[in-house]
């Protein structure tokens, strides 16, 4: 999911980098065709995008492997959403309540391009603002080798967004909640590894998974130039640039027994950033350090269950902002825990329920009173939990449609414990976190 | 008298029951065990359908190879192999092993008695 004109964090506040960045890609049926494979094959559901270590092995062998037959790499998905919360917003860039919009509509090359060469790369229309622009994008080769008597799989990416390139679903691109509405109230902060350089930069990173168990990965990200910026639908002006190189970093292992498999790792993005994007200035630094896991049982499909999560510790320099009073502090933090379970019955009827919570220290410059988005005391403190339902009727051995007919019922509630800092009058404005809980009904659809 | 006879009636049914023919394997378990080892890359529709792996439908008693429309590697190709329940009995726990050269990315059914299930349900798909 990609965000148009207007919505992109400013940088001297990449601390303020919001939570509603949430990317949306569902089981391409284009990988479908290309491999013969049924979406379940390579998804918890049979939707996704939680990926299974079939799913897994397929991203890392660079969308490439195929039945032999060629097939066109294209896919297209659209999202529908309806979106009702507790209170109305009347700051809501739509309806102040009871939004029911096309949230996006999207093109994929996504697939096998030539021998180990493969793609995942979306365009994607915004409903609300109206606007093309190119989204997530993921350009692989990788080939089969032996490392030290090992077998292992080595490839190189080339993506717009650290993380969207990880096997797992446990942080940045892909991880939980999976979708929301374009109109979805966001707290004020998250690390900045969830989504705050999405699509704003170019990097290249090469990775390994030795013995399907070691996963080594390592790479940088830059800022492209503001004409490429402006040619793939992101406003310069509105986007963050980074001084010099970000560092990406990511190990993992993980263990497979057929029925049942787990994982746990770690992650870490470096990155300097431009306030204002004003270079003349000095750069605010951050350091994100993710740790995650996650376990699924798989058994026979017929039940499956997952649990998995991150914590992330973001360590900030603010200087430049603390120079041109952006920030109230200078060194601070920033902290938050995703936790997220999953049954699927049948790999049709799903439930998940989701944890997020983010903390950090008091700022009363970088978190202002404001209306709804705002934050009366200073703090980016926020809690929420959610329980979500799905159905998904197609994409099994024998469904209808097959590999065409893709598509994804859901209904969400969120509940926010608290919201920027408080759970009464937390914005300063009189509003409190429950205002926000929000029920989501959505739509989601692929071919 | 009676004890004598009860002791050695057990004793017989004891021996029977230690050194008997293993149980029977079972196609029904086969199936779940096929879904979670076989099931992502290989379908048994009658349809044949290809996945990333060829279509297992009617594999027990076919030669290797020969499912149209598949690319298999040299080294299956050219094995000579007839897939009957020995030859499958003696690739399903470790497949590489087996047939090196094949393009099976799988480390293999390691129980026994899963494999046996497998192969059992593998048997009825015809």
């Amino acid at each position: 999911m990609r965000h148009g004109y207007g919505r992109w964090p400013m940088a001297p506040a990449a601390a303020l980098v919001a939570v509603w960045l949430v990317p949306t890609a569902s089981a391409l049926p284009s990988y479908s065709r290309q491999t013969g494979d049924t979406c379940a094959a390579c998804h918890v559901s049979a939707f996704g995008p939680q990926l299974t270590p079939h799913g897994q092995a397929f991203k890392l062998h660079a969308y490439a492997e195929s039945t032999g037959s060629w097939t066109p790499p294209v896919s297209a998905m659209a999202v529908v959403s309806y979106l009702s919360t507790r209170a109305d917003n009347p700051v809501s860039e739509g309806d102040a309540n009871d939004n029911f919009r096309m949230d996006e509509a999207s093109l994929f090359l996504a697939g096998k391009i030539a021998g180990p060469v493969g793609s995942f790369a979306q365009l994607t229309y915004e409903g609300p603002g109206h606007v093309w622009g190119l989204d997530n994008v993921d350009l692989r080769a990788a080939f089969d080798t032996v490392l030290d008597g090992m077998d292992a799989v080595v490839g190189v990416s080339i993506n717009n967004n650290p993380g969207v390139q990880d096997p797992w679903n446990t942080f940045g691109a892909w991880r939980y909640p999976y979708n929301d509405s374009e109109f979805a109230i966001g707290g004020a902060a998250a690390p900045l590894i969830d989504g705050g350089l999405e699509i704003q930069v170019v990097g290249a990173t090469a990775y390994a998974m030795i013995d399907n168990k070691f996963y080594v990965e390592a790479g940088a990200y830059a800022t492209p130039g503001d004409s490429f910026l402006d040619a793939i639908g992101v406003a310069p002006d509105e986007s963050a640039k980074l001084n010099g190189a970000a560092f990406y970093g990511r190990f993992a292992y993980q263990k497979d027994w057929g029925k049942q498999n787990a994982h746990v790792g770690m992650a870490i993005l470096d990155a300097s950033l431009y306030p204002d994007r004003d270079s003349s200035l000095p750069s605010d630094h951050y350091t994100d350090l993710v740790i995650d896991a996650g376990y699924q049982w798989l058994g026979s499909r017929k039940h499956i269950a997952t649990i998995q999560g991150a914590y992330t510790y973001e360590w900030r320099d603010l200087k430049g902002s603390y120079l041109i009073d952006a920030a109230g502090d200078r060194k601070s933090n920033l902290q938050s825990l995703t936790l997220d379970a999953t049954y699927v019955y049948d790999q049709t009827y799903e439930g998940i329920l989701g944890l997020s919570t983010v903390w950090g220290g008091r700022d009363t410059i970088l978190y202002v009173p404001d209306p709804v988005e705002g934050s009366r005391n200073g703090k980016p403190n926020t809690t929420s939990l959610s329980l979500e339902g799905a159905w998904t009727p197609f994409g099994k051995e024998g469904s209808w449609g097959a590999p065409y007919a893709n598509l994804k019922l859901g209904i969400r509630y969120t509940h926010d414990f608290t919201f920027n800092g408080a759970s009464s009058d937390y914005d300063g404005f009189g509003r409190d976190a429950s205002d926000n809980d929000a029920f989501l009904g959505y739509l989601w659809t692929a071919f | 008298m009676d004890r004598i006879l009860i002791a050695l009636l057990g004793a017989l049914a004891a021996s029977v029951l230690t050194t008997g023919p293993a149980a029977a394997a079972d196609p029904e378990a086969g199936q779940e065990d096929f879904a979670t080892y076989c099931g992502d890359c290989h379908s048994t529709s009658a349809d044949m359908v290809n996945r990333k792996g060829p279509s297992l439908f009617g594999i027990v008693g076919r030669k290797a190879g020969t499912v149209p429309g598949f690319e298999y590697s040299d080294a299956n190709r050219q094995s000579g192999w007839v897939w009957d329940e020995d030859r499958l009995r003696g690739y399903l726990p470790d497949p590489r092993a087996a047939m090196p050269g094949t393009k099976m990315k799988f480390d293999g059914v390691a129980d026994s008695d899963e494999a046996e299930d497998i192969i059992a349900f593998l048997a009825t798909r015809k």
